[in-house]
């Protein structure tokens, strides 16, 4: 295992009589990509502020490889930053911009302008160096910020929702372009986000947060397959969350049906949160599937088509990606495969946010 | 038939009572002011030995006695001189202000070349030129009497002086007033910024003549001085005086639209900054204070503009030893406005002028504003 880089202790904080986050411990590791994951105002943001230093904690302590650093002010930190809408310096030009930080340390002219070179190769702007920061597009602004923070060779690069002004394309050309720079220059990256996909497909780690407090911290497939509670199973992609009871180990009852699954560990009988993504669903003629409903709604979504499937019998509205369309009104059967039943424990599961509703409603709880 | 166009009451319409405004108050006594500096009137009727040749005066002063109506426009008429009268009639189309008169026997008459019986040419001693300077007509005088004349350039070249270094100091005290202002918390930066805008609801007339209180020779200050038993200061009608007094009026123009542009920065900017390994001070140097430039050039050209033109300030804290050229302007205007119009275009210049470089370095900038508006 990686060692440590950085560690929040009992973090707490409280802004303007609003508790933003409760007693967070978090460790990161050197190398990482880390991502937090979470809501607007789940903490996240706060959290990110705190390691680079412009937010004092209440109460607990920051460690920077062992070291405490929580009166390090951020200018003595060895940590940059790329600002959520970049704060770039609108007095100086792009080699300016990416110069700064070295001019802050002294370095001489000719290195600093070798190092700026560099950098601006590396985020594919050569050429650049005497442009406008207002003549250049969100993307170009976007990848002098990041220039700007990796040529202090920081050992610890924070990104606060560094695509969140980039339209769809551009942010998934950089996702790929960041994780490669990632990799090339093996710093150690923390990356704050909102939007799930781009954890799922940066991250080495994930740290799922809600409400000032971690939910899950795991590999993008871990968070994805494994979802230990019903906020990450509905915050990461889509999801059907239902009761269940754990009759035994590997024995799951989902209305009234007696499932193989492949959890263990729970107490025998105990009520449990089901999770069951809506691609791992079937669409079988109704005859052959273990639940039978009622397709609702059926719209095409380029790769697959997002279909409701009201259950008979029970009051659950299905969520099923598949490729296969079904007619609307048509009866149909549904069946998934022991892996794909997700046990979380469900005592203080609210449900009613979740698949019983329309999507749309579980939608806006994500936002 | 055309119909006359129709009058809509659009958005523009709104500004025309403006430009009427500006038209009548603005523009007519800018074009004025320029017209006046430009040209002079002068009654006086003299009489020149060879006007184009040798501008030599021989008879000055002649006063006007009487004339034909229409004869009063080209100045043909009788004049008076040391007890004689004198006739003029138009001697040359080319230079209708210059008339040809003739003495003979001691008694003054003129010769009309066109009726000319009587030659010129024969009595060419005799013949004398007068130039009738009555009428306003083109001139540079006004500007080379200012650049020319030692005394107007000593006041200007002081109010230059007294401006400068009233600016200065307003720039010294407002830009740290303005900077830590902008980081108060916006309960105390309301009252402490009525605090500093409370002094211009008092009329600055009065304001002025309160710190003359202070620093006269009987003043508060020397009071306290010599209650102390320290020897008194003659502060009164120093540029010492004025400069302080014009600091203190004109430092609200510095500190709001530094302040104005202060706390438009862009926070997550200084963040990078120290991000960046700037501390304080560097990130001051590096980034607030470029960032700061359009509001104190709009603070600057604020505070020097009306330094250099006031008149009161110095009149009542600086006597006569500290005039400037708004106070010579005011002077020199009541008794010749051609060459104090022409003052005022010299100063004018010169504001518009250092105006203009103060915009031009940081036209880029414009997305940050300020001004005090």
């Amino acid at each position: 295992m990686a060692e440590s880089i950085i560690r929040l202790e009992n973090i707490s904080v409280a802004l303007g009589g609003e508790q933003i986050l409760k007693d967070l411990n978090l460790n990161i590791n050197d190398k990482e990509f880390v991502t937090l994951l979470g809501p607007s105002g789940c903490g996240k943001t706060t959290t990110l502020r705190i390691i680079g230093g412009f937010q004092r904690q209440d109460s607990g302590n920051v460690f920077f490889a062992d070291e405490i650093i929580n009166d390090l002010p951020p200018y003595k930190r060895n940590v940059n930053t790329v600002f959520q809408k970049y704060a770039l310096f609108p007095h100086l030009n792009v080699f300016g911009n990416i110069a700064y930080g070295l001019k802050m340390q002294n370095v001489p002219k000719q290195v600093i302008e070798e190092r700026v070179g560099e950098m601006l190769a590396l985020v594919n702007l050569r050429g650049f160096e005497h442009r406008n920061i207002q003549s250049l597009s969100g993307g170009q602004q976007q990848r002098v910020a990041i220039a700007r923070a990796l040529v202090n060779n920081p050992h610890v690069l924070l990104l606060d929702e560094p695509l969140g002004a980039l339209d769809l394309k551009l942010r998934k050309e950089m996702q790929i372009e960041l994780k490669n720079i990632q990799v090339k220059t093996g710093i150690t990256f923390i990356y704050v986000t909102h939007d799930q996909e781009e954890a799922l497909t940066m991250s080495d780690t994930v740290v799922v947060m809600k409400g000032g407090e971690i939910q899950q911290i795991g590999t993008p497939q871990d968070i994805y397959n494994e979802p230990k509670n019903a906020f990450v199973a509905d915050f990461i992609g889509e999801s059907n969350i239902l009761p269940g009871v754990m009759i035994e180990d590997y024995r799951v009852m989902i209305c009234g049906i007696l499932f193989e699954c492949v959890d263990k560990g729970f107490d025998n009988n105990e009520k449990v949160g089901i999770v069951v993504r809506p691609e791992d669903i079937e669409i079988k003629p109704e005859k052959e599937g273990f639940l039978r409903g009622v397709v609702r709604s059926c719209v095409f979504k380029g790769v697959h088509y997002e279909m409701t499937v009201e259950q008979i019998n029970y009051p659950y509205t299905w969520l099923v990606h598949s490729t296969d369309a079904a007619q609307i009104g048509d009866t149909v059967g549904m069946c998934f495969y022991p892996n794909d039943i997700h046990v979380m424990k469900g005592e203080d599961i609210d449900y009613s946010v979740f698949s019983a509703v329309p999507k749309d409603e579980a939608e806006e709880t994500e936002e | 038939m055309k119909a006359f166009p129709k009058f809509r009451l659009t958005r523009t319409a709104f500004s025309y009572p403006y430009i009427v405004f500006a038209i009548i108050f603005l523009v007519a006594p800018l074009i004025l002011v320029v017209f006046y500096s430009f040209t002079r009137q002068v009654d006086n009727y003299s009489v020149y030995k060879d006007f184009e040749n040798s501008p030599e005066v021989i008879m000055d002063n002649l006063d006007f006695i009487g004339y034909e109506e229409d004869s009063a426009l080209s100045g043909i008429g009788t004049y008076y001189y040391n007890g004689e009268s004198l006739t003029v009639v138009n001697y040359r189309e080319k230079h209708p202000e210059t008339y040809e008169i003739f003495f003979a026997d001691g008694k003054i008459s003129l010769i009309d070349e066109y009726e000319g019986d009587e030659l010129i040419d024969e009595n060419l001693d005799n013949v004398k030129f007068l130039n009738r300077l009555t009428g306003i007509y083109f001139t540079i005088d006004n500007f080379v009497r200012f650049f020319s004349n030692g005394d107007s350039m000593k006041v200007f070249l002081r109010s230059l002086y007294i401006a400068f270094m009233s600016t200065v100091f307003c720039l010294l005290i407002g830009f740290p007033t303005a900077y830590v202002l902008s980081k108060m918390k916006e309960k105390t930066r309301n009252v402490v910024s009525v605090m500093f805008l409370l002094p211009m609801w008092i009329n600055f007339l009065l304001r002025t003549y309160a710190w003359r209180t202070l620093v006269e020779k009987t003043g508060i200050i020397n009071t306290i001085l010599d209650s102390v038993g320290l020897p008194a200061q003659n502060l009164m009608y120093t540029r010492g005086a004025v400069i302080l007094v014009m600091v203190y009026d004109f430092l609200p123009f510095m500190i709001l639209p530094i302040y104005n542009t202060l706390i438009k920065i862009d926070r997550s900017v200084i963040e990078a900054s120290y991000d960046l390994g700037a501390n304080h001070y560097r990130t001051l140097f590096h980034v607030i204070f470029p960032l700061a430039i359009p509001g104190i050039s709009s603070g600057v050209t604020m505070t020097f503009v009306p330094a250099i033109t006031a008149f009161a300030i110095s009149k009542i804290m600086g006597g006569t030893q500290c005039a400037t050229i708004g106070e010579e302007i005011e002077r020199v205007f009541n008794s010749d406005m051609w060459f104090g119009s022409a003052m005022s275009v010299i100063i004018m210049v010169l504001m518009l002028a250092s105006m203009f470089l103060i915009s031009g370095r940081n036209g880029d900038s414009d997305d940050i504003g300020g001004g005090l508006i």
